[in-house]
């Protein structure tokens, strides 16, 4: 799983919409504390669609804080490609 | 008695009834505070807010969703540019007949960023003369503020040539189109203003306490109003990713839900008559005994209102006689525009102003101007 983090409610709720249209399975849940320690939405992705994400966020101009996955009991801020 | 609205330039009355439907709804539905949460009513209340935003992004043809900043009137909309952008020592050029939205928020500027705010006269005929903006500037003219129609003269500025000459001197512009905003067709990337502010309850017809401003991305400035986004709460500062960080605070979501409905039943609207009652209504009161009217001569294009003065007769005496006597809504005074009213030389007693919207009909029109003649001329 991956998490797609935002610092913008309004920039999240744009990507579930555009991920919506897209048909990309999506979950929207409060972001981790171990990620961000304020309120936040993130939103989790199946690993197999992250490269359509990534087209669709660069696309759509979806502003996020960054793409994380769980390594063991922390997250890990995942680079581009 | 019959009752005749003619104050669209306050607020459009009435409302269409899907306005009024999609505020119902927006009331009712599980939806709660935008932005505030993760569970399902507050996503909810979230999409419809971005539903809203992106009616509105496309109307103005922001380049972006994310350009719309929404606000309360447009008052606050210009408010949080002019102190979000203007930094101290600017200079700040601006059009004549400016609303008191502009003149005090640049007053306050002048006085505590020494701010210098000079204004350029405009023909009433919305002409645009290169040679006395040109004579205008100066080294450290940072801003141009445009009103894009004056709320007492009608007059309309002419825009395109304004933006054209900012950007060729590498000025940036900020547009208070409150009164133009549903009457003329805005694109806001093809016309390169840097911002534009509106209102979304006049022309556009949605609810009172709607508003906004249209930012170009690479417009740099900081936000007026701060509180709760949201997001970063550990901060103490205002995040400013756009839109949320210039939004502190809880969105007035039924009334943005409207807004969004409105702008999709309005934009295809047919809006000659309001053109047409306008242009009578100008006739007939160039027509009337010791009746001045104010602004654009006859035949040259303005917004859809005509302000007028009675040479023997107060100007609130006739507005007070059209509400009690006719049940005829008008508004008198200064309109919250001591330039214009100076530029038209009725500072000291104001005018009566006239203001059509898009369910004026022609037969309410007749009905006003007949009770003015009888009033101006029964006396």
């Amino acid at each position: 799983m991956i998490l797609i983090c935002f610092d913008s409610t309004h920039h999240a709720i744009h990507c579930e919409m555009v991920l919506d249209d897209a048909g990309i399975e999506s979950d929207t849940l409060p972001t981790p504390k171990a990620i961000a320690a304020g309120c936040a939405l993130s939103i989790a992705i199946s690993v197999h669609d992250e490269g359509r994400v990534r087209t669709i966020l660069t696309d759509q101009r979806v502003h996020t804080f960054g793409l994380f996955y769980r390594d063991g009991g922390s997250y890990v801020r995942r680079e581009d490609g | 008695m019959q009752r005749v609205y003619l104050d669209h330039a306050a607020t459009s009355w009435p409302k269409p009834k899907a306005v009024i439907d999609a505020v119902t709804q927006a009331m009712c539905a599980p939806w709660s505070n935008a932005g505030r949460g993760t569970h399902a009513f507050s996503r909810a209340a979230g999409r419809a807010v971005y539903r809203a935003r992106q009616e509105v992004a496309s109307y103005f043809g922001t380049q972006t969703v994310h350009d719309v900043l929404f606000t309360a009137s447009a008052t606050a909309a210009v408010n949080m540019v002019l102190f979000g952008a203007i930094a101290p020592g600017d200079h700040v050029l601006c059009t004549m007949a400016q609303h008191n939205a502009v003149w005090r928020p640049l007053a306050v500027l002048a006085a505590q960023r020494a701010v210098a705010v000079d204004h350029v006269p405009m023909p009433l005929d919305g002409t645009f003369e290169h040679d006395v903006w040109a004579r205008m500037m100066r080294p450290h003219t940072k801003w141009i503020v445009v009103n894009h129609a004056s709320n007492v003269l009608g007059t309309i500025a002419p825009l395109k040539d304004i933006v054209a000459f900012a950007r060729a001197h590498g000025v940036q512009t900020i547009v208070d189109a409150a009164q133009t905003v549903g009457h003329i067709p805005i694109d806001v990337a093809t016309l390169g203003v840097d911002a534009l502010a509106w209102s979304g309850h006049k022309a556009l017809c949605g609810p009172l306490g709607t508003g906004g401003v249209c930012v170009a991305p690479t417009l740099s400035f900081s936000p007026h109003i701060f509180g709760g986004t949201g997001t970063a709460s550990e901060s103490e500062h205002q995040p400013h990713v756009r839109p949320d960080g210039y939004e502190a605070g809880s969105a007035n979501v039924p009334a943005i839900v409207g807004l969004g409905t409105a702008i999709r039943s309005m934009r295809d609207c047919d809006r000659t008559r309001e053109r047409r009652c306008i242009d009578e209504a100008v006739r007939r009161l160039n027509r009337l005994a010791g009746a001045r009217v104010l602004g654009p001569p006859a035949g040259v294009a303005r917004v859809p209102l005509v302000s007028f003065v009675c040479r023997d007769v107060d100007s609130a005496h006739i507005a007070h006689e059209l509400d009690a006597k006719y049940g005829i809504a008008v508004r008198a005074g200064l309109h919250c525009a001591p330039l214009a009213h100076k530029q038209a030389h009725t500072l000291q007693g104001g005018a009566v102003r006239l203001s059509v919207g898009v369910t004026t009909t022609e037969e309410e029109l007749d009905y006003a101007l007949d009770a003015i003649v009888r009033i101006v001329g029964g006396r």
